[in-house]
């Protein structure tokens, strides 16, 4: 599977208020995602981590600093139909059913669509036997899968969640964290995952960034060593809720900052 | 599957219809409560005989049509009081044994009407809906387009008709393009308003996804616009029978205007009276087909 690494150097962000008056948003943001990493980036609330994602999916630009994916510009990726980002609104298009929802990315991109391909994916977010259902008979859980099915249907380089379970119940979200665990070991893609939840950043990504509240700034870098994403069983072991614990505190350290 | 209530129409009916079966429950129990004290019954059993049917069917009728009934009963106690004879007004009765004895009168003018109607319905709702397409996409067709289309909005559409009638002919033609007229600006605005409510996730997605501008537009932004396109084609559909009713009351020699203003002419009251009630009868009609096709279609798409 091709992939790309991710390359943000020194980015800030500021938003105009009024009166001359600007709001930091971020402020020297420098992080290499590899080829084929899985990151996550936690922070509170407000933090400005969902602004890192938008910058990487090229939906918004940075003030100063530079942002690159595989060499090139972020636009160029989703130009090229090459970008996967799961929202954290489903925005799965109400008049489609799951199985046209998924294909969309290809009638987008002018391409055949690939209907084994996307029974595949059917399958692999287990939505078997919904195929033909209409996003609003579906519960929260079942939407964002289909989101996410949507999100690797082109076989994307890159791979943007963001916070794609913050909608659903802890039980649900436990559930759909494996599910994607399990996926993403089958897919390998270059993947950056925003969220505030510590066991779903431990639980996936192979780093774990945490931000400082606003503006927004990198605080800290931890490599999971554990094989979590195959054997989620390890969450029950101390060198898990040892890292959460350690990320939990320095989230707090940072609200109190 | 749970249905969705559009509009004000379709949340209007809910209360009414409750309001009806509960008032109907009151007013049956009050004997059955009599009746419970010598033989104790159980609710269920009560509540399905037929008197309390009939009676829950006929509260339900009064309360909805109460306007249509007081009319049948005001309309000829006016003629009475004022001692009008039928060189004056007509009656109910001689208005429907107009309608019962000379059917083929009616046939002609209303098979006309509701025709140019339905086809300067159609033919308006396409207009605004591509206009609106198109100014939405384009600012350069915007700025052409919007400031006519707002001028045919505010002039009076009668004060148009004696130059559309040069213009296009004293005909059926002219009918038509008065319906356009009237029919496409809900359209073209609520066809712009409708393209511009999609969610900015949705546009988000679109962008992420490398969508062009036409693939957006044709995937995402226009079928957002349906429930809103839908909802002028309900508001539409009376004025659509308005304005055929006007323009061939004014201009042509057919339809059911046109036997408005003729039997008018020739002082077949009974006969004038007939063509204003199956006027309003075809567009009630009109706007419930509407209101259905705009119900079952939202249902499709959100």
């Amino acid at each position: 599977m091709p992939s790309r690494d991710i390359a943000l150097l020194d980015v800030a962000k500021t938003y105009p208020l009024k009166r001359g008056a600007a709001l930091a948003a971020l402020d020297g943001i420098s992080l290499d995602i590899a080829n084929g990493e899985f990151v996550a980036l936690l922070g509170p609330s407000g933090c400005g981590k969902s602004t890192v994602l938008r910058i990487v999916a090229g939906l918004e630009e940075p003030t100063s600093g530079s942002v690159s994916v595989g060499g090139a510009s972020p636009q160029a990726l989703s130009r090229a139909h090459r970008l996967g980002v799961a929202f954290q609104e489903h925005s799965l298009l109400p008049w489609l059913t799951v199985r046209q929802n998924i294909a969309l990315p290809y009638s987008v991109a002018g391409r055949k669509i690939d209907g084994a391909h996307i029974q595949d994916l059917i399958e692999l977010v287990g939505l078997v036997g919904f195929e033909d259902a209409r996003p609003k008979q579906l519960s929260g859980g079942m939407r964002q899968r289909a989101s996410i099915a949507r999100a690797l249907v082109l076989e994307p380089e890159v791979l943007l969640l963001d916070e794609p379970f913050g909608a659903l119940d802890a039980v649900t979200r436990r559930r759909m964290n494996r599910e994607l665990g399990r996926i993403w070991a089958e897919l390998r893609i270059t993947t950056l995952l925003v969220t505030h939840d510590v066991d779903e950043a431990v639980l996936l990504a192979d780093r774990v960034v945490v931000m400082t509240g606003r503006p927004g700034r990198v605080r800290h870098i931890e490599d999971i060593d554990l094989p979590l994403r195959e054997h989620s069983e390890l969450t029950r072991t101390p060198e898990f809720h040892d890292i959460v614990d350690r990320l939990t505190g320095l989230l707090d350290a940072t609200k109190d900052a | 599957m749970t249905r969705i209530d559009t509009g004000a129409a379709a949340a209007a009916d809910a209360p009414i219809q409750a309001h009806g079966t509960d008032a109907a429950d009151q007013a049956a129990a009050s004997p059955l409560r009599d009746a419970a004290s010598i033989t104790p019954s159980t609710p269920a059993v009560t509540r399905s005989t037929p008197f309390v049917l009939v009676g829950r069917f006929l509260t339900a009728v009064l309360l909805r049509y109460w306007p249509i009934i007081l009319l049948l009963i005001a309309w000829p106690t006016w003629l009475l009081v004022n001692g009008y004879s039928r060189a004056v007004a007509p009656s109910p009765l001689d208005v429907a044994g107009d309608i019962v004895l000379h059917p083929d009168v009616y046939v002609w003018p209303v098979v006309w009407t509701a025709l140019f109607a339905i086809g300067g319905l159609i033919l308006g709702m396409l207009v605004g809906v591509v206009m609106g397409v198109l100014v939405w996409m384009s600012p350069l067709v915007s700025g052409l387009l919007t400031p006519s289309a707002l001028i045919l909005r505010v002039v009076p559409v009668t004060a148009m008709i004696p130059i559309l009638a040069r213009l296009f002919g004293y005909g059926s033609g002219t009918v038509v393009v008065i319906v356009v007229i009237l029919v496409f600006f809900p359209a073209f605005s609520l066809t712009i308003s409708g393209m511009s409510s999609v969610p900015q996730s949705s546009r988000d997605l679109f962008a992420v996804l490398g969508s062009g501008l036409r693939s957006r537009v044709w995937r995402l932004h226009l079928p957002a616009a349906v429930p809103s396109i839908m909802l002028a084609l309900r508001l539409s559909a009376p004025i659509a029978i308005l304005g055929v009713l006007l323009a061939e009351y004014l201009l042509s020699g057919v339809g059911l205007g046109d036997l408005l203003q003729s039997s008018g002419d020739r002082l077949i009251y009974q006969r004038q009276w007939a063509s204003a009630l199956i006027a309003t009868a075809l567009s009630v009609i009109c706007f419930g087909l509407a209101r259905t096709a705009e119900r079952k279609v939202v249902d499709r798409v959100t």
